[in-house]
């Protein structure tokens, strides 16, 4: 017999008493669609919480610890960063791209004005802007032609503009950057989360047009963006031992925040447990016992068909995969609903309140699997029972 | 066919042990059509459930198609049912969820057959019994004689080579239990061997053969009409 027929007959089974599989069905749907809210509510506040410190484009900071600086007296050793560092790093399971920027510090003119200590980024594509959180507010953004030809434009942030455009916009002026013309094509949002907090006195070139200005540099730090499927900090673990064993070094690499982002993140997620646990604990086991309860049910009323069934050849195991596909089917129904109540509930908080919501894929197909093994555990009993039945006495039965 | 020496069947222990069959000895060739008569309680249905393989005797030995049924496992016994084996109940024992082609397809359904097949066979089945108009009608919506009629059909369904019908007129009236009584004969000539309960004696009159059990133990046999 094939587990579709199985089904099939299962189906038949519950759509006869639909009042009462839907009644049965119940205790799922609430334990599973309460999980599922719990948890979205959970994730979308770890999200939150991670994204403060890795951007919208889920991006970590690898830098030189603070005691490299202190032993090479402020500056950074030749090879720091080697481009081995970066092949390797791109094989660590959960690093979609390595970033690299170069960075000086240098003063900028405009006509009689200027910006002492501004913050110049080379970059080599658009990615590091989103990755810092960094939007285009008025201008434009840089064109794969300005990365090609290592243009002369710049971005500026909005403490930079204002310094030396006052309330111009400065769009299209040409500024002195390191003695070189450069004209300004766009000015970027006010920074939110970690660059409002370290200051925010930047300008970005292309890297080509970078190196024009300053040569050839070394890398002063790498940004690994990070799979959203995988946890943050341990992609980033991964990434610091990976760069500590290569150059024989302990501790002189550093994940930017990597604390910050582990403890906030367990936080959440240690409270969320406990509430999961206790909430899907207590309605899982009510419906798992409500399953349980009608199986039992349906096998006392059935008694004479199992007879019926057992007189035309049905194994005794026929019997038993019969009741227990059941009971499977009938959890399953109750995840999925329960699945789709869930997320349907989460959608509209996520909407209507203050909280982010988020409906993971792992945390969709956990439910259902559960809810599966919930059919299995609970339903293993009356199934059993079903297939022990004696046919005589069954077709006895009125 | 069947060959059945010193079977004994009892219910309960000790003082309140009753003996519902005693020592049967019977033997029944392939192609004969029997009647098995006998007033209520006399152990007619025990015998049967033991013929069909769905009960065990208590003592003696059931060789049927020259293997002992008493040594079988379970799941061998349960294919006998489904493939050597065709049931008739007196109160037709279909499932009421199912339509007369789902009922009829039971059996296929154990027997791993699948899909078109399947539907052929089962139609192939109603149409043999003549209700192949019927065959999306739920049990509840067709007459008695109907509902025995696609219990026959599911009970030829696997060609089965033994037939058991316990009082299978019982529950019909006159014209539907002819209508009952004229399949079988004609089976009977197609060469199944019938094995039929009553305690009508005018229906036992229509098989070949006739056994009268009385308080568990067969009294008689007597020819009605040469064997096969
Ligand atoms: N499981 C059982 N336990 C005890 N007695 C039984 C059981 N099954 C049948 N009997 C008894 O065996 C006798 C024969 O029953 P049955 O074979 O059904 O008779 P018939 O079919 O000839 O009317 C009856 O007296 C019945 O009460
Ligand atoms: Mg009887």
């Amino acid at each position: 017999m094939r587990v579709w027929e199985n089904i099939r007959m299962a189906l038949d089974a519950i759509l006869a008493h639909k009042m009462r599989s839907i009644l049965t069905m119940l205790g799922i749907v609430i334990g599973v669609s309460s999980v599922i809210v719990i948890v979205a509510i959970g994730q979308g506040g770890e999200a939150k919480l991670s994204e403060t410190f890795t951007g919208a484009g889920n991006t970590v900071t690898i830098t030189p610890a603070m005691k490299v600086y202190e032993k090479s007296n402020g500056e950074l050793p030749p090879d720091f960063f080697t481009e081995r560092d970066l092949q390797q790093l791109k094989w660590i399971a959960g690093v979609e791209d390595v970033i690299t920027t170069q960075m000086e510090s240098g003063d900028l003119y405009y006509r009689t004005k200027d910006f002492k200590g501004a913050m110049i980024y080379g970059i080599n594509t658009n990615a590091i802007l989103k990755a810092d959180d960094r939007k285009v507010k008025t201008g434009r953004s840089f064109e794969p032609a300005d990365y090609r030809g290592g243009n002369a434009v710049a971005l500026i942030t909005p403490s930079v503009q204002k310094k030396l455009f006052k309330n111009k916009s400065g769009i299209d002026k040409i500024i002195r950057v390191g003695n070189q013309p450069i004209q300004v094509v766009g000015i970027l949002e006010e920074a939110e989360g970690l660059f409002a907090m370290i200051g925010d006195n930047n300008i970005y070139l292309p890297d080509k047009t970078w190196t024009r200005i300053y040569g050839q540099a070394d890398i002063s730090d790498i940004k690994l963006k990070i799979d959203k499927q995988y946890s943050v900090e341990s992609v980033g673990k991964k990434a610091i031992q990976t760069l500590n064993e290569n150059h024989s070094t302990k501790g002189e690499y550093e994940v930017q925040n990597l604390e910050q982002i582990g403890k906030g993140i367990r936080n959440v997620t240690n409270i969320m447990t406990a509430v999961i646990g206790s909430i899907a604990g207590i309605s899982l086991l009510v419906g798992g016992i409500g399953v349980m309860n009608i199986m039992l049910v349906s096998v006392t009323e059935r008694t004479k068909e199992i007879g019926i069934r057992l007189s035309l050849g049905a194994t005794r195991s026929n019997i038993l995969v019969q009741f227990l596909t059941e009971s499977v089917t009938l959890s399953l129904i109750g995840g999925l609903i329960g699945l789709a109540l869930g997320s349907l509930i989460a959608w509209l908080i996520g909407i209507l309140s203050p909280l982010p919501t988020l409906v993971s894929l792992p945390v969709a197909i956990g439910a259902v699997l559960f809810s599966m093994i919930f059919g299995v555990t609970f339903g293993i009993l009356p199934a059993n029972k079903a297939s022990r039945m004696d046919p005589i006495e069954c077709l006895r039965r009125d | 066919m069947i060959h059945i020496q010193g079977v004994t069947k009892s219910y309960g222990q000790g003082n309140l042990k009753t003996d519902v069959l005693k020592d049967i000895h019977l033997t029944v060739s392939e192609g004969e059509y029997v009647a098995i008569m006998g007033p209520s309680g006399s152990g007619k249905s025990t015998l049967m459930n033991i013929l069909g393989a769905l009960d065990r005797p208590t003592q003696g030995t059931y060789q049927f198609q020259g293997r002992d049924l008493s040594q079988m496992e379970a799941i061998e016994l349960a294919r006998v049912r489904n493939q050597s084996i065709g049931f008739i109940f007196q109160q037709f024992q279909l499932l009421s969820r199912l339509t007369a082609q789902k009922n009829v397809e039971l059996p296929l359904i154990y027997a791993g057959i699948r899909g078109l097949k399947r539907k052929e066979m089962a139609t192939t089945a109603l149409n043999r019994v003549g209700l192949a108009d019927r065959r999306d009608h739920l049990p509840s919506e067709l007459s008695g004689g109907q509902q025995q009629r696609v219990a026959i059909a599911r009970a030829l369904v696997n060609q089965p080579d033994l037939l058991l019908a316990d009082e299978p007129t019982g529950a019909l009236d006159q014209a539907s239990g002819d209508n009952v009584l004229d399949l079988f004969d004609g089976l009977h000539q197609e060469g199944k061997t019938i094995v039929m309960i009553t305690h009508d004696s005018e229906v036992a009159a229509r098989a070949n053969r006739r056994i009268d059990i009385l308080d568990g133990r067969i009294k008689e046999t007597s020819q009605a009409g040469g064997s096969v």
